[in-house]
């Protein structure tokens, strides 16, 4: 079973997503700031990550560059899902080194079909 | 010149006078020699009277004559010389450009000037002998200095022999207009003394260059500031569509699974979702509230119902609302309502919204097991003071003065884990001034903050003009902000409000100058680009007037030149941006300590 980790420091969003993303049949983890998601990456390398932008402390920016610039996390997709959704903002994520770009509020089939595009095995029946 | 004392028909007296009258040096000789002769001879200018039978006499009276007539010839070259070097500086004197004055200290008046000084005096030549100095003077000296007395120490110091260093002074010509002007003073030899000169430097057109050359500054000041405010907006804009999406997403998504059947009625998720649904939109209706008040009070078209209530009531129902957040995080909330305030009238709804804003922010910044405190205490006889204390993190000094403004969202990393428009504290401020209060706030990083609103007792009915700053009267010192420019006002107002002084705003000359003949305040600060009229002019007026004969002012520019501001007293100049402390300090210097007056 393909393992997301979803970052989200807002704990109603981070509990909708978790329950969406479960029932596309994933493995979860989640984290609530730019430290726990490192920890959660080393230790249980996820196959993709859903990653807020707006943190406390280091932002999901910042966190995607860190990850896109090692050599055992660069390979793992990172998908923006964040309620930054003004002109620009979704390049800023690409820039930043994010595979994709999904904006809040969520539409729950193409967050499915997303996830999906970056994960190559283990993905649930469509 | 020899000549004979005997010549027929022509006498060696008129010979003589001939000569003299010519230069000559004259020597007369004569055969028959007599005293009488030699006399008139002598008288009429001849040099020596010789006898033809002393032959030997003759060489050593050529020689004098000689020596006379060089040495006479080089006195008028001399003499000439002078009178050529005189003309030439007369009209120097007459043409220089600048005004020159010639002034006796003894006579008091003007000895001689030339033409420039009667073009810049409007006088005729005639007219100026009888120029004296309190004449040519303005009454009072920019500074608001009597003339007189200043230019009388000036004199003694002149005639004392003492020089005097280049100085500004406010001339008057013939009609009556002022001339700003710089006087370079020396004294003359000679004349005991008595007679100095004056070169006279017309200031008004550099002053004319230095306002235009400041109000270029201001225009491009402003224009950075419309460009920073736009700035400001969008990013506003951006945080409310970021702010407004993420309950959105709650609601939505939860929504959908319930409604598509995902969740089952009789599953413990499907309660707990909608209670997610509910709080999220609650959320939002509050964030739409804020921006409506927002909108509302900047328009100024906010109502206030003031009634009767019962502050302890009021406080009770803002606390039960924070109950659930404070008791997550084992938060004690403390609560004091002095009983000795009562027959208070005020909106009840705006009082709980301030004192919510300021109780919620404390819930958020304070960690796991803090303490907050709800104080409303009275203040003088018709005012009452709100504090909340918390022991939160506490704001740094540098952001203190962004906490009360709109769209000024700290950027602190912990900051932005609470999830805020950015209006809340702007908000309670609007609200509060609009009901003739201030609102303040006093923090130590690491200890905790305490934000406050004074608030009148009594509150005065329907809507009000929101954006005029109230009066706080009891005993507080209270700062007259004369300050046309909406930020750098909220700047100086929001630095004053802080540590405790009271401030009224003017936003014109006028406004400023209606104010002081009101009432008396503790101290002034002066922008000197104002709509109406330059802020020196406000200053002079109210100097003369009497209305601000002692009160500190201090003078706030975009430019600080103090040459320009060295004639007027002032008790400091202080240049934008303002520096938050350099103005505390600038009053703490000029006397005015925010703690109320004694006996207050």
């Amino acid at each position: 079973m393909s393992r997301i980790l979803i970052v989200d420091d807002n704990a109603t969003n981070l509990k909708l997503v978790t329950f969406l993303v479960k029932s596309f049949g994933y493995h979860v983890v989640t984290a609530v700031d730019a430290d726990t998601a490192l920890a959660e990456v080393r230790s249980c390398v996820p196959d993709a990550i859903l990653m807020d932008i707006q943190l406390p402390g280091i932002d999901g920016l910042e966190l995607t560059r860190r990850l896109k610039t090692e050599p055992h996390t660069r390979d793992i997709a990172v998908i923006a899902l964040t309620a930054y959704a003004m002109k620009g903002d979704r390049e800023k994520a690409l820039a930043a080194g994010c595979d994709d770009y999904m904006t809040k509020p969520i539409d729950a089939r193409t967050l499915r079909d997303v996830i999906a595009r970056h994960v190559r095995d283990g993905g649930p029946p469509s | 010149m020899i000549t004979d004392w005997m010549i027929p028909g022509f006498g060696g007296l008129q010979a003589v006078e001939l000569g003299r009258k010519h230069e000559l040096s004259c020597i007369v000789i004569s055969g028959t020699p007599n005293e009488d002769e030699a006399v008139a001879a002598l008288r009429a200018g001849a040099l020596d009277f010789l006898s033809k039978d002393r032959p030997m006499r003759f060489v050593p009276a050529i020689e004098r004559a000689l020596r006379e007539s060089t040495e006479r010839r080089a006195r008028l070259d001399a003499e000439r010389d002078l009178r050529t070097s005189e003309e030439r500086y007369r009209s120097a004197f007459e043409l220089a450009p600048e005004a020159l004055v010639t002034y006796d200290l003894a006579a008091r008046h003007v000895l001689d000037a030339n033409r420039a000084a009667q073009r810049l005096f409007r006088v005729t030549p005639a007219e100026l002998r009888s120029l004296t100095l309190t004449k040519m003077s303005a009454p009072r000296q920019a500074d608001g200095r009597d003339s007189a007395v200043v230019a009388r120490e000036l004199g003694d110091r002149l005639a004392g022999g003492v020089d005097v260093a280049p100085f500004e002074w406010l001339l008057v010509d013939s009609t009556g207009e002022q001339i700003p002007a710089e006087l370079h003073v020396v004294r003359l030899a000679g004349h005991d003394g008595r007679l100095i000169r004056c070169a006279i430097v017309d200031l008004r057109e550099r002053r004319k260059l230095e306002q235009v050359r400041q109000r270029t500054i201001e225009l491009e000041l402003q224009n950075r500031r419309i460009v920073e405010a736009n700035r400001l907006k969008s990013e506003f804009l951006a945080n409310m569509s970021h702010e407004l999406r993420t309950p959105l997403n709650a609601i939505i998504g939860f929504s959908e699974l319930l409604h598509s059947g995902a969740v089952s009625a009789d599953s413990s998720e499907h309660d707990e979702f909608l209670g997610d649904i509910l709080s999220s939109g609650r959320h939002l209706l509050q964030l739409i509230n804020d921006v409506l008040d927002l909108a509302k009070v900047e328009a100024g078209k906010l109502d206030f119902r003031p009634e009767p209530v019962e502050l302890a009531k009021l406080v009770g129902e803002i606390v039960a609302i924070t109950r659930t957040t404070a008791a997550t995080k084992r938060i004690t909330v403390e609560t004091e309502v002095d009983p000795s305030l009562t027959g208070i009238v005020l909106d009840p709804s705006r009082f709980k919204q301030v004192a919510y804003n300021f109780l919620s922010n404390a819930l958020k910044f304070t960690p796991e097991a803090g303490r907050v405190s709800i104080r409303i205490t009275p203040r003088g006889t018709d005012q009452l003071l709100l504090e909340v204390e918390d022991t939160g993190v506490g704001i740094a000094p540098a952001d203190l003065g962004r906490l009360f403004i709109e769209f000024q969202q700290l950027e602190a990393g912990t900051a932005k884990r609470h999830q805020g428009t950015g209006l809340g504290l702007a908000l309670s401020r609007r609200l509060v001034e609009a009901q003739g209060g201030t609102v303040g706030v006093k923090s130590t990083l690491g200890a905790g903050s305490t934000f406050h609103a004074i608030l009148p007792r009594v509150a005065a009915g329907g809507a009000r003009v929101v954006r005029r700053a109230q009066t706080a009267r009891n005993g507080e010192r209270t700062i007259l902000i004369v300050e046309d420019d909406e930020r750098d006002r909220d700047a100086v107002a929001s630095t004053l409000a802080q540590v405790g002084y009271g401030f009224e705003v003017a936003r014109t000359g006028a406004d400023a100058i209606a104010r002081c003949k009101e009432r008396v305040f503790d101290a002034v600060t002066l922008d000197l680009l104002l709509p109406d009229m330059s802020g020196f002019d406000v200053l002079e007026s109210l100097r003369v007037g009497g209305w601000l004969r002692d009160t500190p002012v201090i003078v706030v520019t975009i430019v600080p030149d103090m040459k320009s501001t060295a004639g007027f007293s002032v008790s400091g100049v202080l240049q934008k941006p303002l520096d938050r402390d350099a103005l505390l300090i600038a009053l703490e210097r000029a006397g005015v300590r925010p703690e109320p007056r004694s006996g207050a």
